[in-house]
């Protein structure tokens, strides 16, 4: 494989200002792409190739939040978003969920993609919290529709990438996001891509999503000057994308990329690689791969896709919980935490009577229907 | 009798009772029908089996018919289920006048909005319920009509339940030809039962211990300002005792309505209560200290997970007048003790009040939703009648 047969496409908004961080990163000679409902943002856009789909249901002036609206519109221009695939072999999708040309859209893009023959690798965004609840709900239930779809999903919650940018004025947070993403995808890329030093392939990367249900974690830290190999470490397990290192030690399997520059040495690469097994569960999979250009001179970059378990919503706190836990944890040995959350299942269809077969009561994550005085432990003598 | 009788009819999850009201002179309620049979196919307030839900009704409409000598062609019906629940919103007007008066107008309006709440597509409106203006920054404001200002707000309480789930109970209903003229949210009707003028004033919750759920009301400054459901009922309490003993539930619904209490005393009778053998059942005896922790856990936790919720509403503090129990779980032994622990206010139990009639239907707090709706329903006939506008303090939005 190589460069002219990737093709990058950025869908909707979120999508078009991250393959524009890409395109001046630099990919070498893939296609780069955006396709959007609204012309204003494709007009910004410093990308190639500019697809403008449905403005016979937007007159251009973008979705506006319509998941409806966005599906039609590719719908709409399925030839002309066709014929943007008509030689790719690999194409990375890159959308934000939970607005509507992101959301709307990118089922049909990547069916288009499929049908062409390409395999199809996609990068989402999950909105903020303060975005609200509909597009959060928006955005999970895309999610679920692409993974049934049998595509391969990288999820990306803004909160968490907010985190890792940490919190300057609103603009900068927006751009250095942007960016962050573009570099991750771009160094997976050419992972993929070009030939480097330990060689990534497609399957590769298959295997570590397949693991995962469809659903990866992305991660990337990146080092420069004298100490670039230890400052990539650092801002890698201290990556709140990877909950701190947290994803790292309870992903089933994991791809690693490495790039750097030609003066990557190869104990740097083995520090790296080293650290980033220590933090990981011993039996499980690794697979890496590091490519070498000279864009990234003196720096290095590493990129990290953990098969971590999608959970929609909720699940964010006890998360959070977990990665505090895990710090101060952090010089023990590791071990699988899988067993540790489902302790209860056993207990509940045997214990719940005459309900069980109802919808549960549920009241502060507690199942009402299972009898107080087991949920609390009480001693009864018979 | 110059006003049509109303039936009252509950479709709960451990008994469907049906009343038939009128109107006296001196305008109080007089019951002088009643049906009632214990139910079958409902489990936590919601039809699970709308044969048999039917069948049951049919015959307790019946014999409300024969005991009330009416013919039955419209009720209103109680709704109840853990889907049911409510949110307060506020809407916000400016005031159109140049001088800043605040006019009728401008009340209509605020109505509108304030009762113009999105809810998900599944769900549907049982009860707007306004609560106090607030004019500017003032909030409290009773009547603002001839003040001035330059926005006027209202709180609306809006209840809502799944609408399926209310269809269901109506279909239960309008399968046996008869008419739902009103669909009233359970915890609403006890209510209006039991409290009284100066208790709505000074604040006060009601809550009605059904079978399948536990429905809760309270009033604060006169005004209904929080309401729900908790799913969970009597019938978890009988589940409970059924698995901890491991007896049947029949056997686990007699001790707790024989020897169930609400808190665990120490030692005064039998340490052990002889359960007899009957068709399938070996008999056993039972612990009676076990049996009271059973109860006591499970109905401590219920009445805790409303207090928190009426904690996380902020009305907690404005309840003058205590809590009022209702419904059949109000005859659990010490429950008024219980309350009182939880709650740290005053408990009572609730019986309807201006009802006359049959005496065993307006004695019992499990009667208290059924004279409640009966009630309402003659308000709200007395609204239709004088012409006044339906957007005063209770609407039914709710129709088939």
């Amino acid at each position: 494989m190589n460069d002219s047969d990737v093709v990058i496409v950025g869908l909707g908004d979120a999508g078009c200002q991250i393959v524009d961080q890409i395109n001046s990163a630099g990919v070498g000679n893939a296609v780069i792409a955006v396709v959007n409902t609204d012309s204003k943002s494709l007009a910004n856009s410093k990308a190639a190739v500019k697809l403008q789909i449905g403005v016979n249901h937007t007159d251009g002036l973008g979705a506006g939040g319509d998941v409806e609206l966005g599906r039609r519109a590719a719908e709409d221009d399925m030839a002309m978003i066709g014929g943007l695939f008509s030689n790719a072999k690999l194409v990375f999708l890159i959308a934000g969920l939970g607005g509507g040309t992101g959301t709307g859209a990118a089922p049909a893009v990547l069916a288009a993609a499929a049908s062409a023959g390409a395999v199809t690798l996609c990068f989402v965004t999950l909105p903020f919290k303060f975005e609200g609840r509909q597009r959060r709900t928006q955005a999970d239930s895309a999610v679920v529709k692409l993974t049934e779809a049998g595509n391969t999903l990288i999820v990306i919650p803004n909160d968490r990438l907010a985190e890792s940018v940490g919190l300057a004025n609103a603009a900068e947070t927006f751009e250095k996001a942007d960016r962050v993403i573009g570099e991750g995808i771009c160094s997976i890329e050419q992972a993929l891509v070009r030939p480097g030093l330990i060689n990534l392939n497609f399957s590769d990367l298959r295997k570590v999503i397949k693991d995962s249900g469809g659903v990866c974690t992305f991660g990337y830290g990146a080092g420069k000057g004298k100490n670039k190999a230890r400052e990539a470490i650092g801002a890698l397990l201290e990556n709140s994308l990877l909950e701190r290192g947290n994803v790292i030690a309870n992903a089933g399997s994991m791809l690693v990329s490495i790039a750097g520059g030609y003066d990557l040495t190869l104990k740097e690469i083995n520090d790296i690689m080293d650290a980033v097994s220590r933090k990981m569960a011993k039996d499980n999979d690794i697979i890496m791969g590091t490519v070498v250009d000279d864009v990234w001179h003196d720096r290095v970059v590493v990129t990290v896709v953990a098969a971590d378990r999608w959970t929609p919503v909720l699940s964010d706190g006890a998360a959070r919980v977990d990665a505090a836990v895990e710090s101060v944890e952090s010089d023990l040995p590791k071990r699988h935490r899988q067993g540790q959350t489902q302790t209860k299942l056993a207990l509940e269809s045997s214990s719940k009577g005459r309900f069980k077969d109802l919808e549960p009561t549920v009241q502060d994550g507690e199942d009402m229907d299972i009898p107080t005085f087991m949920r609390r432990g009480l001693v009864m003598d018979k | 009798m110059s006003v049509a009788p109303v039936v009252a009819l509950e479709i709960g999850t451990s008994k469907v009772l049906a009343l038939v009201a009128e109107m006296r002179e001196d305008g109080c309620v007089m019951i002088t029908g009643i049906g009632e049979e214990p139910s079958a196919g409902i489990r936590k307030g919601e039809v699970v089996d709308l044969e048999n839900a039917i069948t049951c009704t049919r015959s307790v409409l019946a014999m409300a018919e024969e005991s009330g000598k009416v013919a039955i062609r419209q009720v209103h019906l109680a709704a109840s289920g853990g889907h049911i629940s409510s949110l307060m919103n506020r809407g916000t007007v400016p005031v159109l006048d140049k001088d800043g008066e605040i006019t009728r107008d401008d009340i209509d309006q605020v109505m509108e909005v304030a009762r113009a709440v999105n809810l998900p597509v599944d769900r549907e409106i049982l009860h707007t319920i306004c609560q106090q203006f607030c004019i500017d920054d003032q909030e409290q404001v009773i009547k603002p009509e001839g003040m001035e200002g330059a926005k006027l707000s209202l709180d609306m309480l809006v209840l809502h339940g799944i609408r399926n789930r209310l269809n269901n109970t109506i279909k239960v209903v309008s399968s046996l030809s008869v008419d739902v003229q009103d669909v009233v949210f359970s915890g609403l009707c006890s209510a209006l039962a039991v409290l009284s003028a100066e208790q709505k004033q000074s604040g006060a919750v009601v809550i009605d211990l059904g079978g399948g759920t536990t429905n809760y009301l309270a009033y604060t400054n006169g005004v209904v300002a929080d309401a729900g459901v908790l799913g969970v009922g009597g019938d978890h309490i009988t589940n409970d005792i059924a698995l901890a003993f491991n007896i049947p539930m029949l056997q686990a619904e007699d001790v707790k309505r024989e020897s169930g209490c609400a808190v665990v005393k120490t030692a005064v009778g039998p340490a052990r209560i002889a359960l007899p053998a009957e068709v399938g059942f070996p008999g056993c005896t039972v612990s009676v200290k076990s049996l009271h922790k059973v109860i006591n856990a499970r109905v401590e936790e219920m009445i805790d997970v409303i207090r928190r919720r009426l904690e996380v509403s902020g009305i907690l503090h404005h309840i003058g007048a205590g809590v009022v129990l209702t419904g059949g779980g109000a005859h659990l032994k010490e429950i008024v003790t219980l309350v009182e622990d939880v709650f740290s206010l005053p408990c009572s139990i609730g019986r309807p009040r201006n009802v006359s009639g049959l005496a065993v239907a307006t004695e019992g707090p499990e009667y208290a939703t059924c004279c409640g709706l009966a009630q309402y329903g003659f308000k709200m006939q007395d609204k239709r009648r004088s012409g006044v506008s339906l957007g005063g303090w209770f609407k039914g939005i709710f129709r088939r």
